[in-house]
């Protein structure tokens, strides 16, 4: 066979059951481009307003659309590539206010480039979208009881792929202290103001324990999101905070979001300074270790030269087998530089430093829609 | 630039009037169809879906060797791009966008898939490497002979003569020069057809 026989070979290839697949795609788009959304600037009608939009929907949607979601225990409707075979579980089903339908999946995952980490995690999945947005939360408690400290582990905001600031989202978290007994999510409003949101508290024990091969109990929390509470917690002073409870009601910790958390142990990224200050080692993430911080810009991102390249690429591994669908980042938040608005990444791999990374938005939305071509 | 890319099935159904039998999607340029569905427009995301998912899902296999993990690649690639579609460049080419994310995807696959761990699912045990052409009309000899290709080269050979990205392009995506990336195809055309060759003995 010559080149040219090769060659028509290749671009002649048929599939089996492509037909069926691309109506079921092209269905799937159809609906994700024609979903309802919301105006981008619902933040200014204030605070409280805001809240009381925020508040009043996730209870209310999740009960009228459970029907036609799976169920606590059951197994998770899109596939769970990577999983442990037979681990996965579907913690909860419901929809986000703005009508998104989800599922959060427990599930064993192999963590780590050489994929040796086992351990329990937990995603959201968007099933209109069919697949995963970013974040995942871990921890291999479950089976050996270690439990974390502090004794909330937040996991930042789960997010649907594209969303941005205006779009709702799912804040989650593990409470594997077997002392926190409840976890209520607050909203701190600028003013200094805390109110509740409906928050679920879920464990993984019984049979879903026994499917997991691990012996201890695991909870994490979870609460929706409007995307107007969303906008609300992203301005200065306001933010979202977890509130861990025991038996007789006694707070025993309370954490922000982990995208906050690193905003409080980096100001020099909360601060506005320039941006090469945020240079260098900074900052403990998500308490895995020392994180190197870099700005960059998608160019120097793909270069083989820059100092986070490399980092990067082995984060691509990792999440590529870890909970989160390749490429997408662990934990994304927006935060102001210099009246430039940015966006900060955080990427952690188990057992080693975590990495941060700073992109102008446009070179994220560039990264995050897959068309980083390293 | 529009390119032009081989292997593109516009499908011939018609999707908003099947009274006149007229596919109103071939009547619109990849632009236009953009533009409608970052608009919200239901039927315009459709229409690029059946326009492009030959093409992407054919590419993904051709790299990775599986077609149902292609399947899953080219579906994600697609719905990503439409999720994209409100920050995308209007003045860039639909096309090699979906295509790019599709190969991208499954280059990122087939390197997650070399690293996974025994418990792992028995598909996703395969090695990377290996090219299961069960399912597909693609010569087995052809597909042994690009299972000696590495990955990239795979994904070199696959953008260039199934996608038609011009070398120059390919150059600055990879960092080399056209020359190089010309260098780099007519070894991996060199070694398909001395594999092709052995392969028939």
């Amino acid at each position: 066979m010559d080149e040219q026989a090769i060659i028509n070979a290749l671009r002649a290839v048929q599939l089996e059951g492509s037909a069926s697949a691309c109506d079921r795609v092209a269905s799937a788009g159809a609906r994700l481009v024609s979903r309802p959304r919301r105006r981008r600037r619902n933040v200014l009608v204030g605070a409280a307003a805001a809240l009381a939009l925020a508040l009043t929907p996730p209870v209310q949607s999740l009960a009228e659309n459970v029907a036609h979601l799976v169920g606590f225990g059951e197994n998770p409707t899109l596939p769970q590539s990577g999983a442990v075979s037979g681990s996965a579980s579907v913690l909860q089903s419901g929809s986000t206010p703005d009508g998104e339908p989800y599922e959060i999946v427990a599930k064993v995952d192999h963590l780590g480039r050489q994929g040796g980490n086992e351990m329990l995690c937990f995603q959201v999945d968007w099933l209109e979208l069919q697949g995963k947005g970013a974040g995942g939360a871990c921890t291999s408690s479950y089976r050996d009881g270690s439990a974390n400290d502090p004794p909330l582990e937040t996991s930042g905001l789960f997010t649907r792929p594209g969303d941005d600031v205006a779009d709702g989202a799912i804040f989650m978290g593990i409470a594997d202290d077997p002392r926190v007994t409840d976890v209520e999510v607050h909203a701190v409003t600028r003013d200094g103001a805390e109110v509740a949101v409906p928050t679920s508290f879920l464990t993984v024990s019984g049979d879903l324990l026994k499917r997991t091969g691990g012996s201890f109990p695991v909870s994490i929390f979870a609460a929706t999101i409007d995307g107007a509470l969303r906008q609300e917690a992203d301005q200065p002073g306001a933010k979202l905070i977890a509130v861990g409870y025991d038996a007789e009601g006694q707070e025993v910790d309370r954490q922000p979001t982990l995208q906050e958390q690193t905003l409080g142990r980096s100001p020099a990224i909360g601060l506005g300074s320039a941006l090469e200050s945020v240079h260098g080692q900074l900052k403990t993430v998500g308490g895995l270790g020392l994180a190197t911080v870099h700005k960059a810009a998608l160019d120097q991102v793909k270069s083989d030269d820059w100092a986070g390249a490399s980092a990067l690429e082995a984060a691509k591994y990792a999440i590529g087998q870890g909970p989160q669908g390749a490429p997408v980042m662990p934990n994304v938040y927006l935060a102001r530089m210099q009246d430039d608005l940015v966006y900060v990444v955080e990427l952690m791999i188990a057992g080693t430093n975590s990495e941060v990374f700073v992109l102008s938005a446009d070179d994220l939305r560039e990264l995050y829609a897959g068309t980083w071509t390293r | 630039m529009i390119k032009s890319v081989a292997g593109v099935v516009v499908e011939a159904r018609s999707l908003r009037n099947p009274i006149i039998g007229q596919d109103l999607g071939a009547t619109r340029s990849d632009a236009e169809l953009v533009g409608a569905a970052s608009s919200g427009s239901a039927e315009a995301a459709e229409m690029l879906v059946r326009r492009h998912w030959e093409t992407a899902n054919r590419a993904a296999f051709l790299v990775i060797g599986d077609r149902h993990l292609a399947e899953d690649i080219a579906q994600e690639a697609m719905l990503k791009a439409l999720g994209a579609l409100r920050s995308f460049d209007t003045t860039r080419p639909f096309g090699p966008w979906v295509y790019s994310i599709a190969v991208n995807g499954a280059i990122d696959r087939a390197r997650a898939n070399r690293v996974r761990p025994p418990l792992a699912s028995e598909a996703e045990q395969r090695s990377s490497d290996a090219f299961d052409s069960s399912g597909t009309d693609l010569d087995p000899k052809l597909a042994a002979a690009l299972e000696t290709l590495d990955l990239s080269d795979r994904a070199l050979v696959v953008k260039r003569y199934v996608l038609d990205f011009r070398a120059e392009e390919l150059a600055e995506e990879l960092d080399l020069t056209a020359e190089g990336v010309r260098t780099r195809l007519h070894r991996a055309m060199k070694r398909l057809r001395e594999a092709m060759e052995d392969v028939h003995g």
